[in-house]
């Protein structure tokens, strides 16, 4: 028996193919099953060629890499070229091509008076493969989904008569219906985001972040808070700036291009020393690129971009969960330490719609600005050098402690100096601030025996294919794994404990001249083996591609 | 509350601008305004972007921001938009120099108008860049003879521009005429929704010519009530309603005749929260 069934399916537009894939998912989670969905479109704007993987797991687990697939359902051979890379098939793959459905098309025909429910041929089709057979769950489904007509249910139980006639049937272990949610990244960044106390946003739409600016326009104003489409990225990182000084924990989401526009205005919030968030759902570059696709190349932009020396605080998650857990973690550190927050995420996660456990419902703390001391009125001083180097901040209303932010290089007051001597001061008070965060070993995940010689490293996404990929080979227990989720300041001691005494290591991340590579060089000495999996991003990693080069690296 | 000097409202900073600048005129009107409105100095946000008009809010003893170039209207409007959801009642402004506001900041300005998020936009008008010493600005004067102009563009032209954006409270005002300027602050301020006021501020060391002597002699002040002549003959009372007026004084160029006080001033509309809540409820 499967622990896992991999359905693509594709046509042209018109042809639902993305509906059925939801479909499936909502149905799949119904039967308690665990899974994810990804969909993938043409160029055009409305309609036009789209295709759909789903994958359907028996188990909740740890890592995860996209694979070949068991079932292709190809309404449209034209369409399938564009999307061999998505929908990569071999010989085990069970085709239902363009021929074979165009019986699919007449049923529809004869049932509805129309050939567009094809798609619930094939998706009646789909269940009686899956051996998911129950009306009740499609029954379950008609309140929410106005397209589960009498007719088209009908042409649904048509599309299991239809696959009687066939040999093929794919089981996974049974499954019991269980509590859990369907997300995507996108989704479970704007629910942390709300959880930990965010009430004002400002965004302006950009794939594959858009998603999120939507989400909390609805959402922030039924809790009384605020959201603004912005007039460009720059106006959007100027309004969460003004909320944050105003005293309002504030978030801006966008992608490479918006990412670029922000960049003064993240240099000026490390200067002044405002808390912001920022989430980068990577997307592949440079320029407008391929909006639709990921990649992981904006590392180096979020970590060094802008002039003079700016720091800030740069989290990747590389999974669903983590995208609603780093997102509490990101206002947390942005408050506590006064600093600007950047959330890498990428296409892949922010796009892709998963099943998984309600990590919804967990609970993280909450950690807010330092406010000044009542008896600190009359001669506060904003920027004072304390112990920790984080100053407490005020916050207009407050009587007696009116301060000004400034880009200026500052002194303690926050007046506006050419002194060197307060430059190196001030360079200093916002560089040590953050050293805690080095040590931070919570954010580092290690994965594996710790006394294994080989070793892996990656972050963001690929960290969770690569897991996938381990699992896949069997190689649990021979391949360890470090998955750092805070990327700068760089986790010295968490990192550093991971490559001690290792023979190899493998480093993998989606972008065409490994920059996280070079960025662990300029702290660490490698293994004299070193294998650096990467590569331009536009589609996702294959456990194939990673299995062949991992296999490389042990021989 | 207590009567608050305008005094109170500044800090002990020296300003870095040169002896004569304009933006030294503006910033005692600032502090007469604060001190007239009675604002509590903790109940005030001021964001500028950068340039010399800019650095005024060094100078304040508010809360504030010299931020960066073009950008004190999406901060302005963040900041304010955050204290409404807080229900803190915080004055909020947006200054910044001609460069700042019409040049760099420009795609922020019809925006702002948009949303009417209640702040006071001031843009502190000395025709020329003088941070970067005397480059030509957006509003720099343009000579048909381009061999003897310092522009090689003609200016743009802030009032006729925010009018047309729809700009609810606009006015003008003149540094050197602190008292008058003072009535023009109040009243933008005391606008509930956005405002936008042009104030023209003389740059002593970059200026071309004699341009506020131009600006003193040639001008018209607007008191409302009182007839107008505009340049083309016609005479009208003066009626900040008036929209028909206001179009007509904004189609004056500068440099011909400068109007200063009130220009337009449309009912209050409702702003940006207001909507927000508005959906929400229905
Ligand atoms: C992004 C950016 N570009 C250029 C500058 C340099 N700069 C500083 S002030 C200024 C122009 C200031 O002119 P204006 O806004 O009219 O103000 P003024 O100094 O005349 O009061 C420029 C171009 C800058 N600080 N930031």
């Amino acid at each position: 028996m499967k622990d896992r069934i991999i359905i693509g399916i594709v046509g042209a537009g018109g042809d639902g193919v993305v509906t059925v894939g939801e479909l499936l998912l909502k149905i799949a989670q119904m039967k308690g099953y665990y899974g994810r969905l990804s969909k993938y479109y043409g160029p055009q704007i409305r309609g036009g060629e789209s295709a759909v993987k789903l994958t359907i797991l028996a188990e909740n687990q740890e890592g995860f890499i996209e694979d070949d697939l068991d079932i292709l359902v190809c309404f449209s051979q034209a369409q399938l070229v564009k999307f061999k890379e998505e929908l990569s098939v071999n010989s085990q793959t069970k085709i239902f091509d363009e021929e074979f459905l165009k019986s699919f098309a007449k049923i529809s025909s004869q049932i509805t008076g129309r050939e567009q429910s094809k798609n619930l041929v094939a998706l009646g089709f789909l269940l009686e493969i899956l051996g998911w057979r129950e009306k009740e769950i499609l029954e379950a489904l008609r309140p929410g989904e106005k397209l589960l007509t009498d007719k088209n249910l009908e042409a649904v139980e048509a599309g299991k008569t239809e696959a009687e006639k066939i040999q093929l049937r794919i089981k996974l272990p049974t499954a019991y219906p269980k509590e859990t949610i369907i997300i995507d990244g996108n989704q479970a960044i704007s629910r942390g985001a709300l959880g930990a106390g965010c009430r004002f946003a400002s965004t302006y739409p950009i794939t594959p972040a858009s998603e999120i600016g939507e989400y909390l326009s609805h959402e922030l104003s039924k809790i009384g808070g605020c959201f603004v489409q912005g007039e460009s990225e720059i106006a959007s990182i100027g309004m969460i700036l003004g909320a944050s000084l105003a005293g309002v924990k504030s978030m801006t989401a966008t992608s490479g291009p918006g990412l670029d526009l922000m960049v003064e205005m993240i240099n000026l919030a490390s200067s002044c020393e405002i808390s912001l968030i920022i989430v980068d759902a990577q997307r592949v570059g440079p320029s407008t690129g391929i909006p639709t696709k990921m990649e992981q190349a904006d590392l180096a932009t979020v970590i060094f971009s802008g002039h003079g020396y700016a720091p800030r605080v740069v989290l990747a998650p590389y999974n669903f969960e983590e995208c609603y857990r780093l997102t509490f973690e990101a206002f947390n550190i942005s408050e506590k330490y006064q600093v600007p927050v950047i959330l890498l995420s990428d296409q892949y996660l922010s796009q892709t719609s998963q099943i998984t456990d309600d990590f919804l419902k967990k609970i993280y703390l909450i950690e807010n600005r330092l406010l000044p001391l009542p008896e600190d009125k009359n001669k506060y001083l904003r920027y004072k050098i304390t112990r920790d180097y984080v100053s407490p901040m005020a916050l207009p209303g407050m009587e007696g402690f009116e301060w000004r932010a400034t880009g200026l290089t500052h002194d303690e007051a926050g007046n506006p100096t050419n002194s060197s001597e307060w430059h190196q001061k001030m360079q200093e008070k916002i560089t040590k601030k953050l050293d805690p965060l080095r040590d931070r070993s919570d954010l580092v995940k290690i994965f594996g025996p710790e006394k294994a010689k080989i070793g892996l490293i990656s972050w963001g996404s690929s960290g969770e294919a690569s897991l996938g990929a381990i699992k896949s080979m069997g190689l649990e227990n021979k391949i360890k794994v470090c998955i750092p989720e805070i990327i700068a300041p760089i986790p010295i001691n968490a990192i550093g404990q991971f490559l001690k005494g290792l023979q190899k290591l493998i480093i993998v991340e989606m972008n065409y001249s490994g920059q996280y590579r070079r960025y662990l060089r300029r702290y660490f000495d490698f293994p004299k083996k070193i294998y650096p999996l990467k590569r331009a991003g536009g589609r996702p990693w294959s456990r194939k591609e990673m299995v062949d080069f991992f296999e490389e690296a042990l021989r | 509350m207590t009567e608050c000097d305008p005094k109170c409202y500044l800090n002990e900073l020296k300003p870095i601008w040169c002896p004569g600048c304009g933006d030294y005129g503006f910033l005692s009107a600032l502090a007469r305004t604060f001190s007239e409105l009675k604002i509590p100095n903790h109940k005030l946000f001021v964001a500028t972007g950068i340039g010399c008009s800019s650095r005024v809010v060094g100078y304040l003893k508010t809360y504030g921001i010299n931020g960066i170039h073009g950008r004190a209207l999406p901060i302005s409007q963040g900041a304010k938009l955050a204290a409404e959801s807080l229900g803190l009642d915080l004055t909020v402004l947006a200054i910044g120099g001609d460069g700042d506001l019409f040049s760099i900041g420009t795609e922020h300005l019809p925006h702002a108008v948009r949303r009417n998020v209640d702040i006071a936009c001031i843009m502190l008008d000395n025709q020329v860049y003088a941070m970067t010493k005397g480059q030509t600005s957006p509003t720099t004067p343009y000579k048909e003879d381009i061999l003897t102009s310092h522009s090689l563009n003609p200016p743009v032209d802030p009032l006729l521009d925010m009018l047309t954006f729809g700009t609810g409270f606009l006015a003008q005002g003149l540094a050197t005429n602190v008292p008058h300027l003072v009535g023009i602050l109040k009243a933008a301020i005391t606008y509930k929704g956005f405002s936008f006021v042009n104030v023209q501020s003389q740059c002593v060391s970059f200026q071309e010519g004699d341009w506020i002597s131009h600006l003193k002699q040639n001008c018209c002040y607007l008191k409302e009530g009182e007839i107008i002549e505009l340049p083309n003959g016609e005479k009208w009372l003066h009626d900040p309603g008036n929209k028909d007026l206001a179009r007509k004084l904004v189609e004056v160029a500068l440099k011909e005749r400068p109007y200063y006080g009130i220009i337009y001033r449309a009912p209050e509309r409702e702003g940006y929260l207001e909507r927000i809540r508005k959906i929400n409820q229905s």
